[in-house]
């Protein structure tokens, strides 16, 4: 029983491109905790099909908890067979299936464009054309386009409430001579997310031929922008045609099983609910938002929060190098490796990486790279991000610093990194948090199962969270100030458990460690000189923290924002690596 | 136990691959019909130039009363000057097709007139036969023969007399080499490093390339190129696999087909060379992913050993301590040289059950 009623199991099943993930939650001790986590590679071709994937995760996890999970049947069973896994409760995650390619109607760059674009970017939608009422004369080029295309959904989005009607009824047209083109079997799911005041001509025009949705808003006011619910359609949506196209997996949405989501949706949630706990938590004089990062196989997730907003960005793998071209990555890589190699070198482990998703890095200079990219993969979403949600430029209006605490992390790169210290260095130089956060690996990369379990057990996430299922990597303090390299921005006065007291001079440019040991607590005064804000509502301002030791215990990152490296290359090499170093190693 | 994803490579393969289109439309060849490469086995047809007629302004009378002036109904197709609307009032007016096409919509007095369109064709990108139609979607190839399956491809296909470099594949592709090559073959060769090759490839009708290796700079130039090119284990310079080898020297001067599209893990494609053969104990294709075993030939698809290939000697479940720090299962395979280099198990892709016999 947990707090008067009947505790669950759930069976937590992650389909991702890569990987499948098996993880049993329960009660341990009282609270609902992590029983065990069963991990194999997915198979998603038509020979293997989804399920041998999940059976193999599902035996790695029955021999951990020595339970049987899965009825025996056939050996090399290929068909999806639901009634073999013995669990009341099973909820699926599912990032393996193709993006659906989507169209995107509007008017303005800055309004409904915009929000359509950030709802796009937001779940697995290939983008393949946005248009807004500049668009409207080349009706003849966007029919061209989009039958060539074949978009599954077509997103019509524009004016306000009580806003612009004559050219969403425009757009309304065209997207109906595009379904009458294409074959009735083939024909897009058109969301209307545009001015509610000509919803009745929309649904007159589009129902009676394809599948229509009318839903709020998605820029309700200026300056407002309101995804969630169309979000929740296209959830749905796009279960539904995986199923169709998935080998092996169309079984597992049957009745019989209580949730099935994208990857990214109930993430988003989860960071949502967590905003909303700090805001209603806040303490004064700061604005603190909730991150959550995955750097998974096939995509990278950002997904932030601030006061019960919140918004996601997902990037395919390889995005970066399609829109910044290849030059540009290879020498951005070889920027931030650690270790002394040439162009040519960055650019055969580019070429060869792109060619196979699955990848262990052996050698140190492999592994080198492949942390220099997973940096560069975190750059570029978070500038995406930031082009989609204006709030995240981590100013607030009245230009207070806005930190996200905590940001919770998950992905190979940095739950398989050597150390706790690489994975935590791995965050730092591409995410480039401000302020005062703490670094939170997700070790089983939970907090999408999370997100839906919670609809069903709203406990188990809060205890889940507070477990030892997410490892507590430091808090880190970016002190921010405009003085020159070499001087003293910050006095940090630590009171450690063990009744040890001491002082630090934090210099800027500094990338300082203080070690405190896992799960002790210790008191941090601050103490900024005039012109350093170190998150405490204004510049000079300090304060006191309570933080408890992480793996890296607790670090200070005075580089500066943004982090600038040395142009020569013996210089830089030099300086990563001192910084892995620091890190501890 | 540990599985890896596979790339075929066997020389008596039971071959079977779907052809679809996206859409319904027409399939175009029939039960037992052999097809090249280039063949289209289906089409599909979508209209999309619009003309918008407007019907009310050209008969003179009001919206509302121009519906009951038409001479067609919606969905028809009508031929250019074909009668579409007719007002006999006063003063009879006609509209007539301007073009012929499809009468698609109507709104307001006016209608939609769609003629013209875009094909969506699917190609077969191999030698075979059709041994199953799917109706209004596409079909089903088959054939028996050498199969080996390539890394990276630049979305062509063809087909041609394979001839071979040299009969190891250690000659790196170079204008030199080119003189003896005769018009419209398939050429296989080691590596290539070279831009400069590809224009002579051309003129002399080049139907495909298979490489072992390519310099990772000729990506884009090879992307251009109007010959369907295969990749088999990397870009860099890297050994070529005995196997591969063995396999091209055994059907040179065959009937070659290559498919050079993108990797599609749903649908289960990968870039690859097909030889049609007649004679052979043929086995089913293996699977997509298989159990590592002793003996299995096997390919590097990541890091130092990237692309080299070689025969599994032992393998572990349980996690070896790499270099990097990177703890994970491994596998000890002997290259070719008789080198034994020790890899990440999932840093690997199985061949074959085993090598060729030398």
């Amino acid at each position: 029983m947990v707090d008067g009623h009947p505790a669950i199991n759930v069976l937590g099943l992650d389909l991702g491109r890569m990987n499948t993930r098996a993880t049993l939650y329960g009660l341990i001790e009282g609270n609902y905790g992590l029983q065990g986590y069963g991990v194999a590679p997915t198979r998603i071709d038509p020979s293997s099909g989804l399920w041998m994937g999940i059976e193999a995760a599902v035996g790695s996890l029955q021999e951990q908890v020595d339970r049987v999970l899965l009825k025996p049947g056939s050996k090399r069973s290929s068909r999806t067979d639901p009634l073999r896994l013995r669990m009341d409760q099973v909820v699926s995650v599912i990032s393996a299936g193709p993006w659906r390619k989507t169209a995107l109607f509007g008017l303005t760059r800055g309004g409904s464009l915009r929000a359509g674009k950030a709802l796009l970017a937001s779940m697995p939608l290939e983008n393949v054309g946005t248009y807004g009422i500049g668009e409207l004369v080349n009706g003849q080029e966007i029919v061209d386009e989009l039958v060539h295309h074949h978009p599954e959904f077509l997103i019509i989005s524009g004016g306000e409430d009580a806003g612009a009607e004559k050219p969403v009824l425009a757009w309304v047209e065209t997207a109906r001579l595009i379904c009458l083109l294409l074959n009735e079997t083939t024909r897009p799911v058109i969301l209307y997310t545009g001015n509610p005041r000509v919803a009745e001509t929309v649904k007159r025009r589009l129902e009676p031929i394809t599948k229509l949705y009318v839903l709020p808003n998605l820029r309700p006011e200026h300056g407002q922008m309101d995804l969630v619910p169309t979000q929740t359609v296209l959830d749905w949506e796009i279960i539904q045609k995986w199923q169709g196209t998935l080998p092996g997996w169309v079984e597992l949405s049957s009745p019989q099983y209580h949730a099935v989501s994208t990857t990214s949706f109930p993430m988003s949630r989860m960071v949502r609910f967590l905003s909303q706990l700090k805001a209603n938590r806040k303490v004064s004089n700061q604005i603190q938002g909730v991150m959550s990062v995955n750097l998974g196989g096939d995509s990278t997730v950002i997904t932030a929060g601030l006061d019960g907003h919140s918004g996601t960005m997902m990037q395919k793998r390889w995005e970066c190098l399609k829109r910044e071209g290849q030059e540009a990555i290879v020498h951005s890589v070889r920027q931030w490796t650690s270790a002394p190699i040439t162009k040519e070198e960055v650019h055969r482990f580019i070429s060869n990486r792109t060619l196979f998703d699955r990848f262990i890095p052996e050698s140190p200079n492999s592994l080198a790279l492949s942390q220099a990219y997973a940096r560069i993969q975190l750059q570029f979403a978070i500038k995406g991000f930031k082009n989609h949600y204006a709030w995240f430029n981590m100013l607030s209006e009245n230009e207070t610093m806005i930190s996200f605490e905590p940001i919770i992390a998950s992905g190979a790169v940095m739950t398989q990194a050597p150390t706790p210290g690489q994975a935590m260095l791995t965050i730092l130089d591409g995410i480039q948090p401000q302020g005062i956060t703490t670094i939170i690996l997700d070790k089983y990369h939970t907090l999408p199962l999370l997100g839906l379990i919670g609809q069903i057990e709203p406990l188990l996430p809060v205890h889940l969270l507070a477990s030892s299922a997410f490892e507590n990597l430091g808090t880190v303090i970016v002190p921010s100030s405009e003085k020159p390299p070499g001087e003293v921005i910050l006095k940090v006065h630590v009171q450690a458990e063990t009744g040890k007291n001491y002082s630090v001079d934090v210099l800027q440019g500094d990338l300082r460690r203080l070690v405190v040991p896992s799960g002790s607590q210790v008191v941090l005064d601050l103490e900024p000189e005039p012109n350093t804000f170190v998150g405490f509502g204004e510049p000079g301002k300090g304060g006191r923290l309570k933080v408890i030791g992480g793996a890296v215990g607790v670090v200070i990152d005075a580089r500066g924002r943004p982090v600038r490296l040395a142009q020569d290359d013996a210089v830089r090499v030099a300086k990563l690596d001192q910084w892995k170093s620091i890190l501890g190693g | 136990m540990i599985s890896v994803e596979v790339l075929s490579r066997s020389k008596y393969s039971e071959i079977t691959r779907v052809r679809r289109l996206s859409t319904p439309g027409n399939v175009l060849v029939s039960l037992g019909d052999t097809v090249h490469p280039s063949d289209v086995i289906a089409e599909a047809s979508t209209p999309t130039q619009v003309q918008i007629l407007d019907i009310a302004r050209g008969l003179g009378v009001s919206p509302s009363q121009a519906a009951s002036c038409m001479m067609r109904d919606l969905g028809e197709v009508v031929q250019q000057g074909d009668v579409i609307a007719q007002n006999e009032g006063n003063l009879p007016r006609l509209v007539r097709a301007p073009v012929g096409g499809k009468l698609l919509d109507w709104q307001n007095g006016s209608l939609t007139l769609v003629s013209g369109g875009q094909s969506e064709l699917v190609k077969a990108g191999m030698i075979g036969e059709v041994s199953e139609i799917i109706l209004n979607i596409g079909a089903v190839l088959r054939t028996q023969g050498c199969l080996i399956q390539g890394i990276w491809g630049n979305d062509r296909a063809g087909s041609g007399s394979l001839t071979l470099l040299d009969s190891n594949l250690e000659t790196q592709l170079d204008e030199a080499e080119l003189d003896t090559l005769e018009q419209g073959q398939m050429l296989a060769v080691g590596h290539c490093s070279k831009a400069d090759c590809f224009p002579l490839l051309v003129e002399k009708d080049l139907t495909g390339l298979i490489l072992c290796s390519l310099a990772p700079e000729l990506i884009h130039a090879a992307v251009a190129q109007p010959f369907p090119i295969v990749l088999l284990q990397g870009f860099g310079q890297i050994p070529p696999d005995p196997l591969s080898v063995s396999l091209l020297c055994d059907c040179a001067g065959e009937e070659v087909s290559i498919n050079a599209c993108g990797r599609d893990k749903i649908a289960g494609d990968r870039p690859e060379v097909i030889i049609p053969l007649s004679d052979g104990d043929f086995e089913e294709e293996m699977e997509s992913w298989m159990e590592l075993e002793m003996g299995q030939w096997v390919q590097v698809s990541a890091g130092v050993a990237l692309g080299q290939t070689g025969e599994v000697i032992a393998y572990s479940s349980e996690d070896t301590q790499f270099e990097s720090g990177i703890k994970a299962p491994s596998t000890r395979i002997r290259l070719h040289n008789n080198e034994e280099i020790t890899v990440p198990s999932e840093n690997l892709v199985i061949l074959s059950h085993s090598k060729l016999k030398d």
